[in-house]
């Protein structure tokens, strides 16, 4: 019955999406779009922070790594967005090994600094070989190098975009709920409760932490990829810092369910974020808000976090 | 070394700065053995079972286990080899169940296991009712057991358990001495390091009395020359030496 439970809870946010999406219109469908690639990109900071219990603050890299490799790849090899889709993967994949050596070794408070120099090195990376990737301006795409393109006769821009998006959060959402069900998820979990103790009963914890974060950066890269291939752009901004606290916002207010909180808590910051859009700099404000928020009511939340697995049985 | 000897220090001593927790400690446990180790607070019992267990690498000594030096090994690789143990307070993964604790236990030691399946040491803990509780639900003495358990699932040779009864009702020390009895017909060697010296004597074969660091006493159990110590360390906090 649990698991029953957990699994028409996290495909549940999914099929509301693909149900109102004939009803939509043009700025909800384009709106949402993105709210669900970036709700990819939550699932895959998920894995580290709330699976792993590793705090990084430089998943922007990993993010800018997929979004770099696949828009890059479409400017300056070959216009194929499939090829590029992969090509951003498999960048996202190599840049969160690198960063996974060298920042899993070490853990705790050292592992957040550890990501953060890293994506502020890549962050200024970008910046600094400006006449190849644009700069803090960006590269827009050629039309042809979108994912949509191919797909746009027959259904129009927005609408291809809208089922792009849905169909990869789908898959997204299905890789973590098998993932959490799986026992390779239980050794996550174990790892954030006493990475000790599972030493001590013979396991590699070094492996399994670099093995999360690699997966959490095929996530974040396709969130990025998908980010070039679906809305033609690539561009530094990306790379910075906002991006990288953005998912530790969406992972806290989503709450303890993995199955579902990402894609919940992501949803709620960008639909307040855009309503909030008119006021200065208004974005911005309301992620800093809700982070001080969310460290102020950190011990009522707790506790409706324990009263919601108590009544549900539904854990991360 | 002969063939029976599971594990054997030599000479093995740990110091942290100037403080001697333990020193010079010769000792063999034989295969299938329970050896029973006690001694007053401050004695280096836990120190000396971390030393075992691989937490902390001796200053001095050396630490074979199947005839091979380990002294070098990490806690991992000693788990590798089958060397188990339980820690002073109880330490289980609390957001998994109970079933999901033993499951992880179950697949990770490389030495043979004991018991064939979850439900099988569940029903040897008496904690069958709770294999689908989360461990952070479950009572300090239920959380004891568990670590018990997921040590005996691990594919163990030998078990160190650092004061397997602290903190248990009268109750439940009673299903643990009869766990560990259960256990000499696994052939499995076993450290027991507790405070209740009734309770050690009772189950263990041969007794090892620990003072200052030092290894004051080593014999069997119902030995008076042993009891006399004992006294000795625990009544008058004597050295041997002393």
């Amino acid at each position: 019955m649990k698991g029953l439970a957990r699994t028409i809870v996290t495909f549940s946010i999914p099929a509301v999406l693909a149900c109102i999406y004939p009803i939509l219109p043009e700025y909800a469908k384009f709106f949402l779009a993105r709210v669900m690639i970036l709700s990819v990109y939550a699932y895959g900071y998920a894995i580290c922070f709330q699976m792993l219990g590793m705090l990084s603050l430089g998943h922007a890299a990993l993010f800018a790594a997929g979004m770099y490799g696949a828009g890059l790849y479409t400017i300056y090899a070959s216009p194929s967005p499939l090829s590029a889709l992969l090509m951003g993967v498999a960048a996202a994949l190599a840049f969160s090994l690198a960063m996974g050596l060298l920042s899993t070794r070490v853990g705790g408070p050292f592992l957040t600094i550890t990501t953060l120099l890293a994506a502020q090195a890549l962050y200024l990376v970008a910046l600094h070989f400006n006449e190849i990737t644009g700069g803090e301006q960006g590269i827009v795409l050629g039309r042809e190098a979108t994912l949509v393109w191919p797909l746009s006769p027959w259904l129009g821009e927005s609408d291809s975009r809208y089922l792009f998006s849905l169909v990869t959060l789908v898959i997204a959402v299905t890789g973590v709920w098998a993932l959490s069900r799986s026992r390779l998820g239980k050794l996550f979990i174990a790892v954030r409760d006493d990475e000790e103790k599972l030493e001590s009963l013979g396991y590699n914890t070094a492996t399994l932490k670099l093995l999360g974060f690699a997966l959490s950066g095929v996530y974040s890269g396709t969130a990025g990829a998908l980010q070039a291939l679906l809305y033609s752009y690539v561009g530094a901004g990306y790379a910075g810092i906002l991006n990288s606290v953005e998912p530790v916002l969406w992972v806290l207010v989503g709450g303890p369910l993995i199955q579902v909180g990402p894609l919940l808590g992501c949803m709620l910051v960008n639909i307040i974020a855009d309503l909030a859009r008119g006021m200065l700099r208004g974005h911005v404000l309301i992620v800093g808000l809700g982070l001080v928020l969310i460290a102020f009511a950190a011990g009522r939340l707790s506790w409706a976090y324990r009263l919601l697995r108590r009544s549900t049985g539904l854990v991360s | 070394m002969s063939p029976s000897q599971i594990l054997s220090l030599r000479g093995v001593s740990k110091f942290f700065g100037g403080v001697q927790a333990v020193l010079d400690v010769y000792l063999d446990v034989l295969e299938g053995e329970m050896l029973g180790l006690i001694g007053p607070n401050g004695a280096g019992k836990s120190t000396l079972a971390k030393l075992i267990l691989g937490s902390l690498k001796p200053s001095t000594g050396k630490v074979f286990f199947g005839g091979r030096d380990i002294t070098g090994l990490s806690r991992r690789e000693r788990a590798g080899l089958g060397i188990a143990g339980t820690n002073q307070f109880p330490r289980v993964f609390s957001s998994l169940t109970l079933r999901e604790n033993l499951e992880i236990s179950l697949k990770s030691g490389g030495g043979k296991h004991l018991f064939e399946s979850v439900a099988e040491v569940a029903e040897l803990l008496g904690l069958s009712g709770l294999l689908e509780a989360q461990a952070s639900s479950l009572s300090h003495g239920q959380r004891r057991l568990l670590e018990i358990g997921m040590a005996l699932v691990s594919g163990s040779r030998l078990l160190v358990l650092d004061e397997p009864s602290q903190g248990l009702t009268g109750g439940e020390v009673e299903r643990l001495a009869s766990i560990l009895t259960g256990l000499s017909s696994k052939r499995l060697s076993v450290i027991l390091i507790d405070h209740r010296v009734d309770f050690v004597k009772s189950l263990s074969g041969r007794v090892g009395v620990m003072s200052k660091g030092r290894m004051v006493a080593l014999g069997p159990a119902g030995d008076k020359g042993v009891a006399d110590v004992i006294e000795e360390v625990y009544l008058r906090g004597l050295d041997a030496g002393d």
